[in-house]
């Protein structure tokens, strides 16, 4: 098996510098096509010849061509008439290469012109060698690998391999079949299977049914089925024969839904394995296949092979269909129905449905509950992403705390798929994220899936924390949603725009969907009062909106910072003191800057940068100003060697860093932004009024400085505040109450 | 005993019942001449003139004839069961149309597997939109669950034992409240109680698509079905 492992790590390697080859294959312009294909009918010489602008730039024709030069119209060899080709041949397309659709289906006598006109003739037999040609390439790189592998490959190189072998493959059903898991990558399964199953006489895969085939090769007179096996017998006969060994395909009823292909030359059902499937060409009179449209989902085509290829059961409920579409009998009763009403008409060649395959929302739909976690849950707490704020810290500890006090919690990850902090949810919880599922969809796609997966969940209670489909899904479905569901929302503060208006999910998502809410939950009592306000929700109504104070997350040294600070600040030539935070309006570090100026015998160590907003100047900062990036832990900032912590804000909820740092013993002069003073007040910080001059700022700190055993005494005292107010058990206390009343 | 009671239901549909009645009439000839017993049932809810004045001259002697106030689809086809006496019984919504072979085919299907509930092989939509849609057997492997549980498979008009209709009666919409589709809500019920959904090969309905139907107001309001 080392020798395996050795060729199976080469065939890697040259699978993957394949894969960097097709790259451009990627693309839907170019129709699944790579560049060695394209080049096939690419005529360098001609076109720098015709195009001296690529020649001068010194970039290679092929490449210019495949980047800007499609785009432009321009002719990729002589006598292509693009313009023509373009209306003639593709309807008019301009999203998709113009040679990329000549090479695929090189159909067209009209996109020559003058002498380069060829007979239909010559162009048969030229796309005849040139698909021969492919084949052959890639038997041969088939085989190298499997020489590379050190098997026998005499047997198969006997037989006509083709690309049709991959395209029949199903890396499923062969690694089920050999007991392979999931370790096994679809590139080695199906290597396993051209070097072990396939000289067995191993099917590919469901599109092969071997029933079907024995009977159509007899029904063709073909030579009968010896020893070698049917799909052996198929290889060699059936399908140079164009014969289809499913009996989930026709060529008739291929060609009957894409009329585009009656010129095509070669194998219909090769057509149809090679490119049919990939471009979601319908196949069936009587069953119509739609695809979803979101990232990751399967193609349907390819699952409805798999789920019926080999499934008497389906071949004869789809063969009673087809005996009964557009049957004589079926006319008839049309025709009687048509007597009754006219309206019905007469002609039955209609888009037939099958459910549910012609509904591309439920392909969608199916994927995405294929992400979900087995098992039963309690509660599903809806976030956007996970990166690194606040409220992604909220959503964890949530999370966290709603798993130990009443049972298993999914988070669903809805917007975007950052997962920044998976140590704030714990091991505990299980999470999906549906952002690439949903992506996609249009919004009425997103909502209705997000519905019918709660629906499926059916948990006790959902959470959203700042989930904007979850908003939008409960907008909708809300009403539903509450007759299974307690729905619980999570609010934060107002952000605010450049005209000084608030925005956010307490302005946009608060009163869309305030009506199906069992609790709203704020960060502070200020945001709580704010909403009650401002709505004049009565006491009954103004009951579901629950302040929940957040824990702090860092564990405070045993000796308050405080203590620490005071007996050394003999030691310090300055008074020193921290300011943290973006450098956005919001943060107001303009206002750092002028208190700065009015103390210049007081260090201000800053650590932030501009998130939201344009970066301030910062080339004319006071010396008593430094700056640094922005820290991602509590323990790179110098708390023991500085006096105190400055914060400027003027609109926030209950910030975590007072909370964090208030925990910790710190001395803090604040502005009363939104839920601070239910933090710092006069007795435990120096609060200033949101709007006061930078001079109350600078009084405030003088006080504060003056003062070494006030400092203490207030430190002391929000210390303590923040250990009873904001700890983890108060925080479960407050929890449990909302679920107990959400029962 | 009756074998089968038909039980047409109507809203306003108007003359276009007229057509309904035709067709239904052929189905019951056709019935009636391979030996099957029949009874009609026109349910006529918040009707209006005309509407009444088309069915009542349509089927003039030949059907009970019972107005309704419920605003609601399934509760009309409730009170067509209230009222029946065949041991089969199917309905026909009062713009749509049969095949001739429905009422004789699902008879004798019906007949062999009592405990099922019997579809046309497909429905021929017509109208504002012209399309074919398959039943597929809920038996059968090309039946999906999970797709239960995102749209339904099967319409209303079915064809089965009047006691499974008995027992399990067709829940009120609420669309205030966001919740529609008794016909998806009913197969769901049915279903969970082991009773099999099965296609009456080789028959047809022909479903009209029509502005303003029940179907568009159900979008309308958001409507779900329901949960439970």
């Amino acid at each position: 098996m080392g020798q395996l492992e050795l060729g199976i790590r080469m065939m890697k390697r040259i699978l993957r510098k394949r894969r960097l080859n097709r790259k451009l294959a990627k693309s839907p312009a170019f129709l699944g096509l790579g560049r060695d294909h394209l080049a096939e009918h690419f005529d360098a010489a001609f076109y720098t010849r015709e195009y001296p602008d690529t020649a001068a730039a010194g970039v290679d024709p092929l490449t210019h061509y495949l980047e800007y030069g499609w785009r432009e119209s321009r002719t990729p060899f002589a006598g292509f008439d693009v313009n023509e080709y373009v209306s003639a041949q593709m309807n008019g397309d301009r999203e998709t290469c113009p040679l990329a659709h000549y090479t695929r289906f090189n159909s067209s006598s009209q996109a020559l012109s003058g002498d380069a006109a060829r007979t239909q003739e010559e162009k048969t037999n030229e796309y005849l060698r040139w698909f021969r040609a492919q084949d052959e390439k890639w038997t041969n790189e088939m085989l190298t690998l499997l020489d590379a592998l050190g098997m026998e490959t005499g047997a198969l190189r006997d037989l006509p391999l083709g690309r049709h072998l991959r395209a029949m493959f199903s890396p499923d059903d062969y690694r089920r079949q050999q007991g392979l898991g999931p370790e096994v990558t679809d590139n080695e399964s199906f290597l396993r299977y051209l070097a072990f199953g396939l000289p067995a006489g191993l099917a590919p895969g469901p599109f092969f049914h071997e029933a079907t085939y024995r009977r159509r090769a007899v029904e063709q007179g073909l030579p009968s089925i010896g020893d070698e096996g049917a799909f052996l017998h198929w290889m060699r006969h059936g399908q140079p024969n164009d014969i289809s060994p499913s009996p989930l395909f026709s060529c008739d009823g291929y060609l009957h839904a894409n009329k585009d292909l009656e010129a095509y030359p070669w194998s219909k059902t090769s057509h149809f394995l090679l490119h049919g499937i990939d471009e979601k060409r319908q196949f069936r009179c009587d069953v119509t296949i739609h695809h979803g449209i979101g990232t990751g989902t399967p193609n349907t085509t390819r699952r409805f092979i798999s789920a019926f290829g080999g499934d008497d059961a389906a071949h004869e409920e789809l063969a009673a269909m087809r005996r009964f579409l557009g049957s004589a009998r079926m006319r008839d009763l049309v025709n009687k129905a048509n007597v009754s009403d006219p309206d019905v008409t007469t002609q039955v060649d209609l888009p037939a449905y099958l459910p549910p395959w012609h509904d591309p929302s439920y392909a969608d739909y199916r994927h995405a509950l294929g992400l979900l976690p087995e098992g039963r849950f309690r509660s599903v707490v809806l976030i956007p992403f996970c990166k690194v704020g606040g409220a992604d810290y909220v959503a964890g500890i949530l999370s966290r705390t709603l798993s130990d006090i009443d049972g298993p919690v999914l988070v669903l990850q809805t917007d975007e798929a950052d997962w920044a902090r998976p140590e704030w949810f714990g091991d505990d919880v299980a999470r999906v994220d549906l952002s690439g599922a949903m992506a996609a969809l249009d919004e009425d796609g997103r909502t209705q899936t997000l519905y019918e997966l709660l629906r499926r969940v059916r948990p006790a209670n959902v959470f959203n924390v700042n989930s904007l489909l979850a908003f939008k899904t409960i907008q909708r479905f809300g009403r539903q949603l509450s007759a299974f569901t307690s729905l619980h929302a999570y609010y934060f503060c107002a952000d605010r725009t450049p005209s000084g208006d608030e925005a956010g999910h307490p302005v946009s998502n608060f009163s869309p969907v305030f009506e199906h809410l069992t609790t709203a939950i704020t960060d502070s009592a200020d945001l709580a009062e704010t909403l009650g306000r401002r709505f004049m929700l009565p006491p009954d109504l103004a009951h579901r909106l629950r302040p929940v104070y957040t824990p702090a997350r860092t564990d405070p040294p045993t000796a308050p910072l405080v203590r620490l600070q005071v007996d050394a600040a003999g030691t310090r030539k300055r008074p020193v003191l921290i300011w943290a935070g973006r450098f956005d309006r919001q943060k107001r570090f303009d206002l750092l800057l002028d208190v700065a100026r009015a103390l210049p015998d007081v260090d201000f160590l800053c650590w932030g940068k501009a998130v939201l907003d344009p970066e301030p100047d910062l080339n004319a900062l006071p010396d008593n100003v430094k700056l640094h990036d922005p820290f991602t832990a509590y323990h790179e900032l110098p708390l023991e060697a500085v006096d105190g912590f400055f914060y400027t804000s003027d609109w926030d909820g209950l910030p975590t860093i007072l909370i964090e740092l208030g925990s910790m013993g710190m001395p803090i002069v604040a502005s009363t932004a939104g839920g601070v003073p239910e933090l710092i007040d006069e007795t435990t910080g120096w609060p200033v009024a949101v709007g006061n001059p930078s001079d109350d700022y600078v009084n405030a700190i003088e006080q504060m400085l003056d003062a070494p055993q006030t400092r203490i005494t207030r430190a002391l005292a929000l210390r303590e505040r923040v250990h009873s107010r904001h700890s983890e058990s108060s925080y479960a206390d407050a929890l449990s109450a909302i679920l107990k009343e959400a029962t | 005993m009756t074998d089968i009671s038909i039980i047409i239901t109507a809203h306003r549909e108007g003359i276009l019942a007229g057509a309904t009645i035709h067709s239904a009439l052929q189905a019951i000839a056709h019935a009636e001449a391979e030996g099957a017993s029949t009874e009609c049932i026109g349910v006529l809810d918040k009707t209006d003139d005309l509407t009444r004045s088309i069915i009542s001259n349509a089927l003039a002697g030949r059907a009970t004839l019972i107005e309704t106030d419920h605003g609601d689809p399934g509760q009309s086809r409730n009170s067509g069961i209230d009222a029946a006496s065949g041991r089969f019984a199917t309905f026909l919504d009062g713009d749509d149309l049969w095949s001739e072979n429905w009422l004789s085919a699902a008879w004798r299907a019906a007949s062999d597997r009592p405990d099922a509930v019997w579809h046309s092989h497909c429905n021929i939509v017509f109208g504002q939109q012209r399309n074919l849609w398959w039943h597929v057997d809920s038996e059968g492997p090309l039946y999906d669950p999970d797709y239960m549980a995102w749209a339904n498979y099967w319409d209303a008009m079915s064809f089965a034992a009047t006691d499974i209709y008995r027992d399990l009666p067709f829940r009120a919409n609420d669309l205030p409240a966001g919740f529609g589709h008794e016909d998806w809500h009913w197969n769901m019920q049915t279903l969970s109680r082991g009773i099999a959904h099965k296609p009456v090969l080789d028959t047809l309905h022909f479903k009209r698509r029509r502005a303003r139907s029940q179907m568009s107001l159900v979008s309308k309001h958001d409507a779900v079905i329901w949960p439970d």
